[in-house]
């Protein structure tokens, strides 16, 4: 029932003390542009082989539609985690932008909608603070557009698309495909 | 005269958007209001013509911190209004489900959003690099309240897993086995909860509330008992409305409700009451399990706590209670034979009262025959609690008068923190009535 787990086959666990990749799509299927993380999971999901592996097996795909608090949860024993998020920062629907969170905090007001606890950015400032942010942890995030039920609108879901490829190329997989996505610089 | 106006235009850590009005003449406080700015939500209206199956969904979705709060509240008067009534496994399964809400709810409030009030932090950010292991202890606390929510519930936010007459499925008890032992872990550490925050320099302020809860003469109330007061009320659920009014203030999106009638004769503060735990906590501390009481007054809690700036001390209690209730309900569980009572919709009209972690909440449902709503209405906690909140900041404000206005702010909005205001459920749909000439 829960919406929460694992979108592509079962990933075995690492062996022995190898660092663990998480790649975590935040948001909810069916309520517009939020679901664009989701999305972007789907997307990698396909990247299965033969015997329905990931490419990689110390790396870990889940959706995450709960409150940002509890992506903590999912913190434990992570080297490397990729997020991926839908945003509003005042730009085009589908525009994408990178955040490198071992550079600094998220510019916070482009994350200060959420209703309950912390948002994202003060949840992943609070796992700084605890010494459980991963050492290397990078945003993707997508510009939204409309919440309404539904897909992700054209424009959302082309964006996710392309932070599906450059995904891809971080993660060591189909690095002649990927699409540029710029580094947020700040506004 | 000499005025000196204090507004703060956006509350932080508390659930939802409000702000804060002080207004100061010739030394003394001469308005503090509470402004709900949250747009109304329109629960109430949605749920007209909607099946009283879909009631429990639907309500859920008022709030992302006491969803089960709204779930319990709907089935109890749909049930009411149908004629049936809920007992022994399932009855259980939805009080596991409510100790999960309380867990995750308070946890939340206590580590998260009140705690830094007292250790002088801006937020739990700044706090944690200073107590980060309290700070873990909270979020693990959290975490197994999510976890209780997700296995009766489905999930752990807006549960899908409550229906009318029970649940869509029950439990085995090899699947409770899990959570059983996390639970004793926690029961650990809400003890270790209570100790942190008795250790806390509490603000000297005492109020003389009207309390109001739930009382029930065999448990700690979470979905079943009367309504009753420290100032005799003592009705049926089904009469609360005879006991209150709800009224519309221009500066709130939020109803304000106060006793009315009978119950507020001779009542100060005209009619203003509080819910929360506070007022559950004095009608029902005896119904505590023996370790929640042993620290109830390890901590100096004594038969009533007037001093809201320690309801963080009994939301810790209630935290251990949750965990001790939830591990004997667990202990005791066997499946029931079917996940749920049989529900024919039929005409009629119910009402539920529940206790959600920061107070009171009350459901009416009037439904046709055929199964579908005519009528909803919704009390939440916090549209019971706001004129208290404003009492509150007209009596504790008057001590801070001698700070600075951002110093002052501050002071007032942990005021307002105190009683964990979920401001997002408190709005609601006003009623519009044209007049032509």
């Amino acid at each position: 029932m829960a919406e929460r787990g694992l979108v592509s086959a079962p990933v075995s666990a690492p062996a022995g003390n190898q660092p663990r990749c998480l790649v975590i799509g935040i948001g909810t299927r069916g309520h517009g542009d939020d679901g664009a993380g989701a999305l972007v999971l789907d997307l990698l999901g396909q990247d299965t082989d033969r015997a329905g592996q990931l490419w990689r097996r110390d790396i870990t795909l889940l959706t995450h539609p709960g409150p940002p608090l509890d992506l903590l949860e999912h913190l434990s024993g992570v080297n490397t985690l990729y997020l991926v998020d839908a945003c509003r920062g005042g730009g085009d629907a589908g525009n994408r932008y990178r955040f490198d969170l071992a550079s600094g905090p998220l510019p916070a007001r482009r994350f200060g909608l959420s209703s309950h606890g912390l948002d994202l950015a003060a949840t992943l400032e609070l796992a700084r603070a605890l010494g459980s942010l991963p050492p290397n942890t990078v945003l993707y995030a997508i510009e939204a557009a409309s919440f309404a039920p539904g897909p992700p609108c054209p424009a959302v879901t082309a964006g996710a698309a392309a932070v599906a490829r450059a995904l891809r190329l971080e993660l060591g997989v189909e690095p002649d495909r990927a699409a540029p996505v710029s580094a947020y610089q700040g506004r | 005269m000499t005025s000196r106006t204090i507004e703060v235009d956006e509350l932080s850590r508390v659930e939802g958007e409000g702000a804060l009005r002080l207004i100061i003449r010739d030394g003394a406080v001469a308005t503090a209001e509470l402004r709900i700015i949250e747009p109304p939500r329109l629960f109430e209206g949605l749920l007209r013509g909607r099946a009283y199956t879909e009631a429990p969904d639907i309500t859920a979705r008022i709030c992302g911190i006491c969803p089960a709060a709204y779930q319990m509240s709907a089935v109890h008067a749909i049930e009411a209004a149908l004629g049936i009534e809920v007992d022994g496994p399932l009855r259980a399964l939805r009080r596991l489900l409510y100790c999960g809400e309380w867990i995750e709810s308070h946890a939340l409030h206590i580590y998260l959003l009140h705690a830094p009030d007292f250790l002088g932090y801006d937020g739990a950010i700044d706090m944690a690099q200073a107590h980060p292991a309290a700070v873990r202890r909270g979020l693990l606390l959290k975490q197994v309240g999510n976890a209780l929510m997700t296995l009766i519930g489905g999930r752990e936010i807006h549960p899908v897993n409550v229906r009318v007459g029970g649940f869509y499925r029950v439990p085995t008890r090899a699947e409770l086995t899990p959570i059983a032992e996390r639970l004793q872990w926690a029961r650990e550490a809400a003890w270790e909860t209570v100790n942190w925050v008795a250790g806390f320099e509490f603000p000297e302020l005492a109020r003389d509330y009207t309390l109001v809860a739930l009382r029930h003469p065999d448990e700690y109330p979470m979905n079943a008992g009367r309504i009753a007061s420290n100032r005799g009320l003592d009705c049926a659920v089904a009469d609360f409305e005879q006991q209150i009014e709800e009224q519309h203030e221009a500066r709130s999106t939020a109803l304000h409700a106060r006793l009315v009638g009978p119950a507020a004769a001779g009542l100060p503060a005209a009619g203003a009451y509080l819910t929360g735990p506070l007022a559950r906590y004095h009608l029902n501390r005896a119904q505590l399990s023996p370790l929640a009481l042993e620290a109830a007054q390890a901590a100096g809690l004594g038969a009533t706590c007037d001093n809201p700036f320690r309801s963080i001390l009994v939301r810790a209690v209630e935290i251990l209670y949750a965990c001790d209730e939830a591990l004997a309900i667990i202990t005791d569980y066997e499946p029931p034979p079917a996940p749920a009572l049989l529900a024919l919709p039929r005409a009629g009209t119910g009402h539920g009262a529940t206790e959600a972690p920061r107070g009171l909440l009350y459901h009416r449902y009037d439904l046709n025959a055929d199964g579908s709503i005519r009528a909803a209405r919704i009390i939440p906690p916090t549209s019971q609690n706001q004129a208290s909140i404003e009492g509150d900041l007209r009596e504790f404000a008057g001590h801070w008068l001698g700070l600075p206005d951002a110093g002052l702010q501050q002071q007032c909005e942990r005021a307002v923190r105190n009683h964990d205001p979920c401001i997002s459920c408190a709005t609601h749909f006003l009623r519009l009535t044209v007049e032509h000439g």
